[in-house]
């Protein structure tokens, strides 16, 4: 029985953890050559060993996606190894859980500089190899927070909405020459950086849960299920689908709850 | 996203399935497994779509009927409920382009409450009936359109439709998430269907027309039914299981620029 992604190379930044890790494990089952690009190195190893030894190929290297000759270097030694490029999943962020009056100038860039910035890197270069051999598929892990959010996530809401338009400009460029690029939205995923955030509360416990309530299906993501979106979006199925988002997010854009903002910090 | 058979043992409700989009769903649903009741307004090309799938294994149910009328939508559902007893997939594709076209006030009355007859009432007609029978797990696909979005030039009663049936599917989606039932809507663009083959076939410049549809999305082509089909299932199956009142594009880039 072929699987939809057999012999296709593909890279997941941000892939030795959640949803990254989650992304390549399932292109890893569906028969791609993953290629994990992340600055975690020990759990960046972890993913790709895991993907080994469950009859996969996966491979990690460490590199920073603010970094533009790392980024650079990564992709054509992927290129030059595998003779081409099928899918980017362009997926590293952070969070910052500050209000806009709290967050200093560093704070910000470095925001912008890994969830926009990093993004435009690995997406162009992608863009670049792509356009060449006239097929491909990018997927850019954006956020609810691009049209909707909270009090005290502006540098993250502002990184996630330049990452939206950013889809839609790239979705424009590769168009002619059969590459398309689309982005998932991502409602609460049960993610490390989750808990991280939740961290930031006084009931961690509490705040978890009542990000769950904000979503209609009352419950957090699974990593796994924000992957098969991916998946979905990268594959032949989603072939006249482009420059658009796709909302994994329990139903959380659509249906207001009418309740009172969340916030990170209670 | 395993291969082939992802839908065994389910039972999926197909409106509009005789031709377009909705024969496209039909087929490879049964491909997938599905048991299939399928609804249709002629019956002769129902029948014929449901003996063609049962010669290819398919349990395949059709009623005809228009899903505009309250009696034909309950008579779709009591099909389900009387062979399966319950309803997995739920496909909302049933609409219509025309009439109703041009700007709104050449547009009679009786072409607006056609159009919305179908395009809105219907979809909420066949939800309300088949509510009961959806259990925890279920998937309902609305078909909306790139023009739940945009509006196209003559199109202002048909668009008007389109972002109401859009807003049918988030509103059910809310009412369906404290039950465990999906419902996202699919916004195809332009498409190669027999609808839009007679629009070109019917067109003053049959050629120019195809053309000017092939350069409308970026992609530079229509979609295809199978294309929409092949997203539809993505938003009937476990693997959008984190998926609902979403809308997904599937419109080539057409709406970006």
């Amino acid at each position: 029985m072929s699987r939809a992604f057999d012999g296709r190379v593909v890279i997941v930044t941000g892939g030795a953890t959640g949803i990254g890790a989650s992304s390549a494990r399932a292109f890893a089952r569906e028969g791609a050559n993953v290629f994990i690009l992340d600055i975690d190195v020990p759990d960046g190893e972890r993913t790709a060993a895991e993907i080994v030894a469950s009859g996969g190929s996966g491979s990690f290297r460490e590199a920073d996606v603010a970094d533009e000759e790392a980024v650079r270097q990564a992709v054509q030694e992927i290129v030059s190894e595998r003779g081409r490029l099928d899918v980017m999943h362009a997926n590293a962020g952070i969070e910052l859980a500050k209000t806009i009056a709290d967050t200093t100038l560093e704070e910000w860039r470095r925001v912008l500089d890994i969830n926009l910035t990093g993004v435009y890197l690995a997406c162009r270069f992608a863009l670049l190899e792509m356009v060449k051999q006239r097929s491909g598929a990018i997927v850019i892990t954006a956020s609810p927070h691009a049209l909707v959010t909270t009090p005290d996530a502006g540098a993250y809401a502002a990184s996630k909405g330049g990452v939206l338009a950013l889809t839609r400009a790239l979705a424009l460029e590769g168009a002619p020459n059969n590459v398309r690029v689309n982005a998932v939205l991502p409602g609460g995923t049960d993610t490390p950086m989750l808990h991280r955030e939740a961290m930031v509360a006084s009931d961690p416990e509490a705040q978890l849960k009542r990000f769950a309530a904000i979503h209609p299906l009352n419950r957090l993501a699974r990593p796994e299920e924000v992957a098969e979106g991916v998946l979905f979006l990268a594959s032949e199925a989603a072939s006249f689908v482009t420059g658009t988002a796709l909302a994994v997010d329990g139903g959380l854009l659509a249906v207001q709850s009418g309740g009172p903002p969340l916030s990170y910090t209670d | 996203m395993t291969s082939s058979q992802r839908l065994k043992g389910k039972v999926a409700v197909v409106t509009g399935a005789t031709s377009g989009f909705g024969e496209a769903i039909a087929r490879l649903f049964a491909t997938e497994g599905a048991a299939l009741v399928l609804g249709g307004r002629r019956s002769g090309a129902g029948d014929a779509l449901s003996a063609e799938l049962r010669s290819l294994g398919a349990d395949v149910q059709f009623v005809a009927g228009d899903v505009g009328n309250e009696r034909d939508a309950d008579a779709l559902a009591a099909c389900a409920r009387g062979a399966h007893g319950r309803i997995d997939v739920l496909v909302l594709n049933a609409g219509i382009g025309y009439p109703g076209t041009g700007p709104f006030w050449e547009v009679p009355p009786q072409e607006f409450d056609l159009v919305f007859g179908t395009n809105v009432r219907g979809v909420w007609l066949c939800a309300r009936a088949a509510a009961p029978l959806l259990g925890r797990g279920a998937s309902v696909v609305v078909m909306a359109s790139m023009s739940s979005f945009v509006v196209y030039p003559g199109e202002t009663v048909y668009s008007a439709s389109k972002g109401a049936v859009l807003q049918l599917a988030r509103g059910m989606a809310g009412d369906l998430a404290p039950r465990g039932i999906r419902v996202n809507a699919l916004c195809p663009g332009i498409c190669d269907t027999p609808l839009t083959r007679w629009f070109i076939d019917t067109a003053d410049d049959p050629t120019g027309t195809e053309a000017e549809f092939a350069a409308f999305a970026p992609l530079e082509r229509m979609g295809t039914a199978d294309e929409i089909a092949r997203a539809t299932l993505f938003l009937a199956t476990e693997d959008s299981s984190y998926c609902t009142g979403s809308s997904l594009l599937i419109d080539g880039g057409a709406t970006i620029r």
